[in-house]
């Protein structure tokens, strides 16, 4: 009976057993309660959460889970972080403060701006040991998909959602379906986790994944480090999809050895060893497939007002005639006209104004160690504002033993402090209207960087390359350059 | 803050003016951009709502025309809500006056946030939202919606019966609240999943 049992159980995939791992109530009309293991807070999308505890007079259920940092306001530049009691009076500092209240009167462990652990909420997470395989992990915030590299069912969720978190450490949720990505082959040289991820976009569409949980599969992703499966996970909502997932292995337990907050000593083996079970079985079944080649990737940058308006470095932008569905012409268009391009131009035919290299997509060491080994001995071209902004205060510390600042600075790169910054622009880092900047960040809306700002996505390789040649590069400079 | 018209008599039945916003994949930055998101309250976002593209795109976007002040319905192209998971979109759209939201598709968290805010979401066919887009540009369109029916009364004679999530649905209908459901009511359930999972050894997973 038993061994029946086990053949039938041989066939969920990953995201199943996590799911099923974490119901706590079936509900009517095919809801259930799942129950969250890991918190993420930050200042933005949390103080009208807390305030309606407050108002029911509802207890936060498990503070110990509950982790919180300051990240989409807070200033980058040293003047003020050398004078804070200056900000911390001003409008901007509001939200933050009131997350610091609020995590006194709540019990809530926060890293504040000046603490050794502040950062963007999607760096610190994960490199203080906090997210482990098997978790469901949330946060007000679109970009928790991140997490998902651990293989963990990571999600975004609303302020109303953090409320019945904090409440009861469950959401109410809706089963969704799965969609496996997979990317087997050999990359050419020059592309990077970044390209991956925007290729795939580029080809499903910013609406794709509506409705799914991506699984990311095949050689590619298990070759990548854990920051690089972070940076393919981080954009899984561009593609529609609220969370992403990739199996752990060996590289994952490498990487969490020895974090803060993950296990030690024998109970980090016991429990590496049933993080390498969380597997999709043989024989499970996902919704929806798609198999990429990944010789067929380009480096890629997006020249349009949405992720998946993407092309490789050699494309021309396209021609919005060229799409057969009306309303696809007039967002082309309506792109074509906000971005100042127009059909058949080359990427590096437009001329840049800023290189942002930062965002939870893009600031980890890693991201910074590639960008400098281009950078190292080049200076920017004349004329172009460029910053760097590490994904957290431990990313600044690292590179600064690397002396990764001093290349940054000497090419003549703003060296900043921790944060999310231009991605977002609520810190006053932005971009003035019109102002075209080269960006390691996840999202190239109309506005986001600052209102009337254009935005490009790249990668950091791509971004640095930029930022000599105040252009995109061309595939052989990028070649050369690998 | 214009007034949401819904009968006095039954809540369930909501009639409007409908304001058309002919722009697909519409992203909450577009809807409510970060600048405003400094906000520690939930009201007030109103007036910012479109804030950019309104006053850029006044015919895409047509909030500040007289024809559409008194609008409580949006109508919508696909993939409407995209992007960022700020409920704050679902304040702004609220609070500037909107009950309900009808389109072909909406992005899942931002369902959630709007389902969450009492917003209505009614994702129907194109081919009914490509017509009501017509419709809706020879003349102002009034819609009226049934909640408890489950039907919208279209211009041209007709009842369109729209599916709706039978969670929401529950909330809407009973006036429930989720928040207190989990926090009080599910205490016990939620109690004794933990005391399970406390057995297990930290950080230990098992399928």
């Amino acid at each position: 009976m038993h061994e029946i049992n086990n053949l039938k159980a041989l066939k969920k995939n990953i995201f199943e057993k996590i799911w099923e791992a974490h119901v706590v109530k079936k509900l009517a009309g095919g809801r259930c309660m799942i129950y969250v293991d890991r918190h993420l807070l930050h200042e933005v999308t949390s103080p009208q959460a807390f305030d309606g505890l407050r108002a029911r007079q509802l207890p936060i259920h498990a503070a110990h889970k509950t982790f919180a940092t300051e990240d989409h306001n807070v200033p980058t530049n040293f003047e003020r972080l050398r004078a804070p009691e200056q900000w911390l009076k001003s409008d901007s500092s509001q939200q933050v403060l009131t997350l610091r209240q609020n995590c006194k009167d709540f019990g809530i462990q926060i890293w504040p701006l000046q603490s050794n652990y502040q950062g963007i909420v999607h760096v610190v997470g994960p490199e203080l040991g906090l997210i482990l395989p098997g978790m469901v992990t949330v946060c007000g915030d679109s970009h928790t998909s991140t997490h998902g590299a651990f293989g963990t069912y990571s999600l975004g969720i609303g302020t109303t959602e953090i409320e019945m978190v904090l409440a009861s450490q469950c959401l109410i949720l809706e089963k969704p379906k799965t969609f496996e990505l997979r990317v087997e082959g050999k990359l050419q040289p020059g592309v990077t986790a970044k390209d991956v991820i925007l290729h795939i976009i580029r080809t499903i569409g910013i609406g794709g994944g509506k409705g799914h949980v991506f699984l990311f599969t095949g050689n590619i992703f298990r070759e990548m480090s854990m920051e690089e499966r972070m940076t393919v996970c981080n954009m899984s909502i561009e593609g529609g999809a609220r969370a992403g997932i990739m199996e752990p292995d060996e590289t994952t337990i490498a990487y969490l050895k020895n974090k803060k907050f993950a296990p030690e000593g024998k109970n980090f083996d016991v429990a590496a060893t049933s993080w390498l079970t969380l597997k999709s079985d043989p024989q499970a079944k996902v919704d929806k497939k798609q198999v990429f080649k990944a010789e067929e990737i380009a480096p890629t940058v997006t020249w349009g007002t949405n992720p998946a308006m993407g092309i490789g470095l050699d494309e021309k932008i396209p021609e919005p005639a060229g799409f057969s569905d009306p309303s696809e012409q007039k967002a082309l268009e309506r792109a074509l006209d906000y971005m100042d391009i127009k059909p058949g131009q080359y990427l590096q035919d437009l001329k840049l104004d800023t290189i942002f290299i930062g965002s939870c997509t893009n600031a980890r060491l890693s991201d910074l160690v590639a960008a400098a080994q281009i950078l190292k001995g080049k200076k920017i071209k004349k004329g172009l504002r460029a910053l760097v902004v590490p994904g957290s205060w431990q990313v600044k510390m690292e590179a600064e033993k690397l002396r990764l600042d001093k290349i940054f600075s000497d090419a003549g790169f703003e060296w900043r402090g921790a944060g999310c910054s231009m991605c977002i622009a609520m810190n006053g880092d932005a971009l003035q209207a019109h102002e075209r900047c080269a960006t390691t960040s996840n999202r190239n809306f109309e506005g986001r960087q600052g209102r009337g700002g254009r935005s490009h996505l790249c990668s950091p390789v791509i971004a640095s390359l930029a930022a000599i040649l105040g252009r995109f590069p061309t595939m052989a400079e990028l070649q050369s350059y690998s | 803050m214009k007034k949401i018209k819904t009968s006095k008599q039954d809540r369930f039945i909501h009639r409007g003016l409908v304001i058309p916003i002919d722009e697909a994949s519409v992203d909450t930055d577009k809807i409510i951009p970060a600048q405003f998101l400094t906000t520690v309250k939930k009201q007030g976002l109103g007036q910012h709502l479109f804030a950019r593209v309104r006053k850029e795109n006044p015919r895409t976007y047509p909030l500040d025309h007289d024809v559409f002040k008194e609008a409580s319905i949006m109508l919508c192209r696909p993939n409407f809500g995209c992007g960022s998971s700020r409920e704050h979109a679902a304040w702004a759209i609220q609070d500037a006056g909107f009950k309900v939201l009808i389109g072909t598709s909406f992005l899942d968290i931002f369902v959630n946030n709007c389902q969450l805010n009492g917003i209505w979401i009614l994702q129907i066919s194109e081919e009914v939202v490509n017509r009501l887009f017509e419709e809706s540009q020879r003349s102002p369109l009034t819609l009226q919606i049934n909640m408890r029916e489950s039907l919208l009364q279209l211009p041209w004679d007709e009842n369109y019966h729209f599916e709706v999530d039978p969670f929401y649905r529950k909330i809407f209908m009973q006036g429930l609240d989720p928040i207190r459901f989990l926090g009080k009511k599910e205490q016990p359930s939620i109690k004794k999943f933990e005391v399970e999972h406390q057995k297990l050894p930290i950080g230990v997973f098992v399928a």
